[in-house]
């Protein structure tokens, strides 16, 4: 196991040998963790922002929970865990970013009568601190599942198949959705030069 | 410059995952598999085990009105350990004596073991969280040699699913009935053998000496570097594991009993309970808020099975008094053939690791 993690990034076909094994012997699947801990934790921090590292620690520890228990669900013919790994941690994200919005909405309840502009406000904020007003005014303007396309796209640099094996969606859908996202983007920025 | 640069350029840096924290995740992660499958014991009374599931009491409070009416249980509160007048030393001394049936299986037959157990499920919907106690029947055959038998298995096991049971403050959801039936499957390893190897071959070759055991159970279940849980657990842990659903040769059972007696921390209370109803003598120790017991015979020193028992509400996240984790291991054979349970594509190591 430790061999493994000390040798760099494995041979792409372990994830699925290593996924198989641990179903009759569930240890084996701390290697899944012990070869992709860093790079999903990674993403999460990303995604949540840098002052919410303690959620990306809970969403990353659930997410191999998550992996655990459902791992003999997992296709085996794909070798490589992580898009389903950044899938099971993108449903998180998301999760927890409706509880956080719902929370601000509560505590905001009374001072705000339009709850919903303020969850989207405050989701808004949160993007704007990391990304920049304009970048996060342009993404505020997409749909979850075009967000987290093109998240995975980006910072966590997988491929069109990895995000398509992520999402559950076509590779097609895939390629469709994101020059939808791409042309929302574009006509966003343009909009508030 | 396109919008993928721009929201690349826009990628925060992060700080590295904090080693601590990371090692207690994947602690976490093992213990969910431990939980789930990997803590074992067998039972003697076979069918008749309802009747001696003392663990059972017939509280159906958190029974919903749609969940089907099958004999709920609930986990009652156990009794907090009343410390009893021996050490651990000398109950583990005992049983490093203790006269138990041996076997000596051939390099093709198989070691039979056949165990009881409950353990604590959970399941993580989008925004819903369920609880329960899973309660399984096992039965494992592991060939003596360590070897692939004629159809390419370590082994097989079967897990029989019987009527779960609440964790306390919980309700039993339905899923926890609908997993109720009978599994065999095959046992494969594709060339990665751990320290948990556990067939009569590998165990054979474990040290016969105390320290000697000592030495190599501290070398091999090092523990994650997690400050909070003191090397003693790994090592109890790593211990309990070789013990769970195998058979242990003689020599390395004295010898392993004998190194476990020395560690710090280890108690013994009297009246522990195993998951088929048996009393003993639970010697063990608290960690995160559990005190988990090897349960020995008060007569004649023999492993009965595991338990463990909430101490601290707040670090165990459950009652004081709540059984979380209970087995029995009830009968060890030795059989020349195994139940039929192909490889499938599956398991298939040859398939899976891309030839």
């Amino acid at each position: 196991m430790v061999s493994a993690a000390l040798s760099g990034r494995p041979t792409a076909d372990a994830d699925a040998a290593v996924i198989a094994e641990s179903l009759a012997e569930p240890d084996r699947f701390a290697r899944i963790f012990d070869l992709h801990a860093d790079e999903i934790h990674r993403y999460a921090a990303r995604r949540l922002g840098a002052d919410q590292v303690s959620l990306a620690d809970d969403v990353t520890a659930e997410t191999f929970l998550v992996a655990f228990r459902k791992r003999r669900s997992y296709d085996l013919t794909r070798p490589d865990a992580r898009p389903w790994l950044y899938g099971i941690a993108g449903n998180l994200i998301s999760k927890h970013r409706r509880t956080e919005t719902r929370k601000l909405r509560a505590l905001a309840r009374t001072a705000e009568p339009d709850g919903e502009a303020f969850e989207q406000r405050s989701v808004d904020r949160m993007d704007a601190e990391r990304l920049g007003p304009s970048l996060a005014a342009a993404l505020a303007k997409l749909g979850a599942a075009e967000r987290e396309l093109l998240f995975l796209l980006t910072w966590a640099e997988l491929s069109y198949e990895q995000a398509s094996e992520a999402l559950g969606i076509p590779v097609g859908t895939v390629r469709s959705r994101l020059s939808r996202t791409r042309a929302k983007i574009r006509s966003a920025l343009e909009g508030t030069r | 410059m396109n919008e993928f640069d721009l929201v690349n350029q826009a990628r925060p840096d992060v700080p590295p995952y904090d080693p601590g924290t990371k090692a207690m995740a994947r602690d976490q992660l093992v213990a969910a598999g431990r939980k789930r499958f990997a803590w074992r014991k067998p039972y003697t009374f076979a069918v008749a085990g309802a009747l001696a599931l003392a663990v059972g009491v017939g509280a159906a409070v958190f029974l919903p009105a749609e969940t089907p009416r099958v004999s709920p249980r609930q986990s009652a509160p156990v009794a907090l350990p009343k410390i009893a007048l021996m050490s651990a030393e000398q109950v583990f001394d005992r049983a490093a004596g203790a006269a138990v049936e041996e076997l000596e299986p051939r390099d093709d037959q198989y070691v039979v073991t056949e165990s009881q157990t409950m353990y604590t499920a959970q399941s993580l919907g989008e925004d819903t969280e369920e609880r329960w106690l899973y309660r399984t029947k096992r039965k494992i055959w592991l060939r003596a040699d360590g070897e692939k038998d004629a159809q390419g298995r370590d082994g097989v096991l079967q897990i029989e699913t019987i009527d779960p049971v609440a964790y306390p403050g919980w309700e039993i959801p339905k899923k926890a009935y609908e997993e109720k039936g009978v599994e065999v499957m095959p046992l494969t390893s594709c060339g990665t053998r751990g320290p948990w190897s556990k067939d009569y071959a590998t165990l054979k070759q474990l040290p016969t000496e105390a320290e000697a055991m000592k030495a190599w159970l501290y070398k091999t279940f090092p523990g994650n570097g997690d400050k909070q849980i003191p090397a003693e657990f790994a090592v109890w842990d790593g211990a309990s594991e070789l013990l769970r659903e195998s058979y242990m040769p003689p020599a390395q059972r004295a010898a392993l009993f004998k190194a476990l007696g020395t560690l710090p921390g280890i108690t013994v209370t009297e009246g522990a309970e195993d998951a088929a109803g048996r009393k003993g003598l639970g010697v063990g120790g608290v960690w995160r808020g559990q005190r988990s017991e090897l349960i020995i015979d008060g007569e004649n020193y023999a492993l009965l099975g595991e338990r463990s028992v909430v101490v601290d509400e707040k670090a165990a996240g459950a009652p004081v008094g709540s059984l979380l984790a209970s087995t029995a291991q009830l009968k060890v054979s030795v059989s020349d053939t195994a139940p039929d349970a192909p490889v499938t594509s599956k398991e298939d190591c040859s398939q899976s690791q891309g030839g």
